[in-house]
């Protein structure tokens, strides 16, 4: 348990760190200005970089003081991540050939799991047509406003 | 001064802030949903609104909000919104020996009344602070931006370096896009999309709502069961007597807690946690009765008025200086840069109108809750039954046909979801959010300010040292670093 979260807790120093990294080379490589004339568009990004970088390196010299460990009920089993990042994000890819209807049908199914076949078909086509009717419609977005009252 | 408030008041802004207080109270009523991630929601469709309409809506709902998190923390046992937990902590109580109305009525009547004390004192100190407010120049504004942002990141709960990482890497996203003083493009390695900067609103909503989501997905959740008559007529009797038990003897506390909650509300990153906790402390102390039901009454008063009259507190900084104090504030600011209203010290000068209009929505507001709370009791809490599985695939599809909604387009989906899972670590991590999302709204103005005080003192970068307002800002800003750090010690020293 305690393992799992080292090693979460690791990716996310590797991705705070490799952002840095990535951050401070590009804001090196923008233009800079006399003194004059306010040092121009890189120093501002040159000076939250540094900041950034020197208390992400603070933040890791302390946390080797302290040990965390992480309850139960709050570690994530690698199953829901793996169902969660097919069905939510992998459509994603594929959005403008499924248009984003067929893509919500996909998130309100795998939401409501625990349903039969055909209440969650009726689930579904209510809720998206229901949606499409009050939030997509360009009638009611115009006639909101001004045309009711 | 009636006309500049009420002038513009129509049929049409009733209803939206109505509909606004109405969806405020049943979302914080509904355990799991925070005021922030419903109104983050509600964000994109305030878009197709007139300005003042989407302030009232907004509003509304955190009026509403405020109020709400009490009935599903007195009735079931669960705080509809954090700064509902310590009205559970004796609210329940009361529903365990069948006066669950009363202690309702007392949470509504304290909300209402420490909102109308909010409202007061939002009125008389943000006009004259904002006559004070026109003497800001570029580095007044600057420093200002500064000190709130540290202010928030120092003030959050939990490790206040992981609250400034957090700032730097928002500070470090709102330089994307078009550098404010030459429009040079910045870290946008070609893409069209980052040319314009990234959209605030998508992150908002991915990162506000979609941690409450997936907490709640990967959760194993206990269906709720309410063993509590919902007729109107037993709510109007536990009004009556809850009404007679603030007029007659709790007063003072409503009054106190009420200021509790407004002074703790200006103060940015404090938060309504802060402000209920510290006045159900103040009201532990200050109750000397041996009677055990004064004492639970006056225990649910003071978290109640106090993080009611926090709205109006909160109010002050976000409208007169542009800073917003939380996570909500943060979003009827998002909601004014929407509209094209720029906040900031200038604010109620340049736009008048709008100001006192948002004064006006929100009187209106606070007269719609305290209707609301009385006639619409019983249906909140029958709505408070709804098992959270049928509400978050709605909220997700809120989510993401808001974030579409707003310029068509898919990038914006993969903003709010990426945003999101970062939330949802970050939060797991011990990472605020609010400081991230707050330095990504000023990151903009915080650097066109410092860039024009450069220009202004030809690149003397102690220039912030040398305004005497500046000075002061700067002076505050140490004293709560120097506070901050005395707390600290002074809890370790009680540890060891």
């Amino acid at each position: 348990m305690i393992r799992f979260k080292n090693k979460e807790s690791l990716i996310f120093k590797l991705f705070t760190l490799s952002y840095i990294i990535i951050y401070l080379n590009t804001s090196l490589k923008l233009g800079y200005n006399s003194a004059a004339e306010g040092y121009g568009p890189g120093i501002f990004p040159i000076i939250i970089s540094l900041c950034f970088f020197f208390l992400f390196l603070f933040s890791c010299i302390l946390k080797n003081k302290k040990k965390e460990t992480l309850n139960a009920d709050q570690e994530l089993k690698k199953n829901d991540y793996a169902k969660f990042f097919s069905i939510i994000i992998f459509p994603l890819f594929f959005i403008n050939f499924l248009g984003i209807y067929i893509y919500l049908a996909i998130v309100l199914c795998y939401f409501n799991f625990k349903y039969s076949i055909s209440f969650k078909v009726s689930l579904v086509f209510t809720t998206i047509v229901l949606f499409s009717i009050f939030f997509l419609s360009k009638l009611i977005k115009l006639s909101l406003p001004i045309g009711i009252f | 001064m009636i006309d500049l408030l009420f002038g513009n008041i129509n049929l049409y802004l009733i209803v939206i802030i109505s509909l606004g207080v109405f969806y405020g109270m049943i979302t914080a009523a509904l355990p799991g949903i925070t005021i922030t991630t419903s109104m983050a929601i509600l964000l994109p469709f305030t878009f197709y609104m007139d300005s003042l309409a989407s302030f009232a809506l907004l509003l509304g709902v955190f009026t509403g909000g405020m109020s709400g998190g009490a009935i599903s923390a007195i009735l079931i046992n669960i705080p509809g919104n954090p700064a509902a937990i310590l009205t559970n902590k004796t609210g329940y109580k009361f529903t365990l020996i069948g006066k669950a109305h009363y202690a309702l009525g007392l949470a509504q009547i304290a909300s209402v009344i420490g909102c109308f004390l909010g409202w007061i004192i939002l009125f008389f100190v943000s006009l004259e602070l904002s006559k004070f407010a026109i003497k800001f120049g570029a580095v007044e504004q600057c420093t200002l931006v500064f000190a709130g942002l540290c202010l928030v990141a120092l003030m959050t709960e939990g490790s206040p370096l992981k609250a400034y990482i957090s700032l730097f890497f928002g500070l470090s996203l709102s330089t994307v896009g078009l550098d404010p003083i030459s429009a040079t493009p910045r870290f946008d390695y070609g893409k069209v999309y980052l040319q314009a900067g990234i959209s605030f609103i998508p992150i908002m909503i991915g990162m506000f709502a979609l941690p409450c989501i997936l907490d709640n997905l990967f959760k194993k959740q206990n269906e709720i069961l309410l063993n509590v008559s919902t007729g109107i007529k037993s709510c109007l009797v536990g009004y009556l007597e809850a009404l007679k038990q603030i007029f007659l003897r709790s007063k003072i506390n409503t009054i106190i807690s009420s200021c509790i909650g407004i002074i703790i509300g200006a103060i940015p990153g404090t938060g309504s946690i802060i402000a209920a906790t510290i006045s159900y402390n103040v009201a532990e102390r200050i109750e000397k009765s041996n009677n055990q039901n004064q004492i639970d009454s006056q225990l649910v008063i003071a978290p109640e008025a106090s993080n009611s009259s926090m709205t109006g507190g909160a109010l002050i900084p976000t409208l007169t200086l542009g800073i917003p104090g939380d996570g909500i504030t943060a979003v009827l600011l998002g909601a004014l840069m929407i509209h094209g209203l720029t906040p900031g010290p200038l604010f109620i000068t340049s736009n008048a109108e709008m100001y006192f209009g948002i004064l006006g929505v929100f009187l209106i507001g606070i007269i719609i809750l305290a209707i609301q709370s009385v006639l619409l009791l019983p249906f909140f809490m029958q709505a408070i039954r709804i098992p959270n599985r049928y509400l978050m695939p709605l909220i997700f599809v809120f989510c993401v046909l808001g974030t579409f909604a707003l310029r068509n387009s898919i990038m914006d989906i993969w903003v709010m979801l990426i945003f999101g899972f970062l939330a949802f670590f970050m939060i797991r991590n011990g990472f605020p959010i609010l400081p991230l999302l707050l330095a990504l709204i000023l990151g903009d103005i915080f650097e066109q300010q410092f860039r024009m005080s450069l220009i202004i003192s030809l690149g003397d970068p102690f220039i912030f040292f040398k305004k005497p307002i500046s000075q002061a800002i700067l002076a505050i800003l140490f004293l709560f670093l120097i506070y901050k750090l005395f707390m600290k010690f002074k809890d370790n020293f009680a540890k060891n």
